[in-house]
């Protein structure tokens, strides 16, 4: 909590909270205490912040890394909302606070992933009867899911990184400095698997160039 | 989402920016309806009440499990002390210890044949006579 504390109400109030000085003796103590109160209300004050500002963009940087379901983007960001609330303690503010969500975001979409591929084998393994069904699909009211489909196919025979790599620059906006920050690579790596993603993606898609 | 064109690393031509535009209008999910986004807001709202309430019962249940795993391991910890009735020296008697172990069959058993024991003991030196009638008279 005590390395946190800073990083948290620094979010709240802007640089003045870890500009003060350290403190000593019994009105040190006391102004702690005071500190760790408004720690606890800056957590759900940050956080319903976090919620209300990213969740849109949350969800469509979902929609897109789940290949478009919908349901499984709601799914996977209320999960990292809720890995978010309870890893807050420990944000030391390295990054900013939304890199260090889209980190979280951006991990839970690949777990989902990887659950998503082994599902077959698991029911197959073990034959499920309450999971049997695949999950009904969501109708988009517009645009053209036949092409939709087709990009999302596209994106999945990316690798892992370039396909992140990519949803977050090209189609989130995300600067590469950002994005590498979220993946954990260096800014010359993400540039390169926006490369070969982009190669990868014309060849695939050329009825959407000029 | 509108995509900014700075925010791309340099190095990409203009066709290169088209195809990424069209790509990135293309696949984008529907807009979020008020009713969604409040289904969205409510539905996390319980999960993170469920996950504060779960916080709570976790350390319940691990100290319940510590408390069986100790129960299984260390039996003779958790059964219940005799009350031993004392003298007035404080210090245990003979006959209180004695109905205290007398409390199973086989304790009980093990009484009756040390007092047969003894009465035999005790009638070994009279003459066999003496013992009959004695026997006799008891019954």
């Amino acid at each position: 909590m005590e390395t946190s504390a800073p990083a948290l109400l620094e979010v709240v109030h802007g640089t003045e909270a870890s500009a003060a000085p350290p403190t000593r003796g019994v009105r040190g103590v006391r102004l702690e205490v005071t500190r760790c109160a408004e720690v606890s209300v800056a957590k759900e004050d940050v956080f319903h912040r976090l919620v209300a500002s990213q969740r849109d963009r949350a969800l469509r940087l979902a929609w897109r890394l789940v290949d478009g379901d919908r349901a499984a983007a709601e799914d996977v960001v209320q999960d990292a909302f809720v890995k978010a609330y309870r890893g807050l303690d420990g944000f030391r503010g390295e990054a900013k606070l939304e890199t260090w969500f889209y980190r979280i975001l951006v991990r839970q979409a690949h777990t989902y992933r990887r659950w998503r591929a082994i599902r077959p084998l698991w029911r197959r393994e073990w034959g499920d009867p309450s999971t049997d069904s695949e999950p009904a699909a969501h109708p988009e009211p517009s645009g053209d899911p036949g092409l939709r489909r087709r990009i999302a196919h596209a994106l999945e025979t990316l690798s892992r990184r370039q396909r992140e790599a990519f949803v977050l620059v090209h189609l989130e906006g995300f600067s590469v400095k950002e994005c590498a920050e979220m993946m954990g690579s260096p800014d010359g790596t993400v540039k390169s698997h926006l490369h070969r993603a982009l190669v990868k993606l014309r060849a695939a898609l050329a009825d959407l160039q000029d | 989402m509108p995509v900014s064109d700075q925010r791309h690393p340099p190095g990409l031509g203009d066709a290169d920016r088209r195809f990424i535009r069209r790509l990135a209008a293309r696949y984008a999910p529907p807009p979020l309806s008020a009713a969604r986004r409040a289904r969205f807001d409510r539905a996390l709202e319980e999960r993170l009440a469920c996950t504060s309430r779960r916080s709570l019962w976790l350390p319940a249940g691990a100290l319940a499990s510590a408390a069986l795993i100790l129960w299984l391991a260390f039996p003779p910890l958790f059964a219940p002390r005799p009350t031993v009735p004392e003298n007035l020296d404080g210090r245990s008697s003979a006959a209180g210890s004695r109905t205290l172990q007398a409390t199973s069959p086989s304790t009980l058993l093990a009484l009756a044949y040390d007092r047969l024991e003894s009465e035999r003991e005790t009638n070994a030196g009279l003459p066999d006579e003496y013992v009959a009638l004695a026997e006799a008279l008891e019954l």
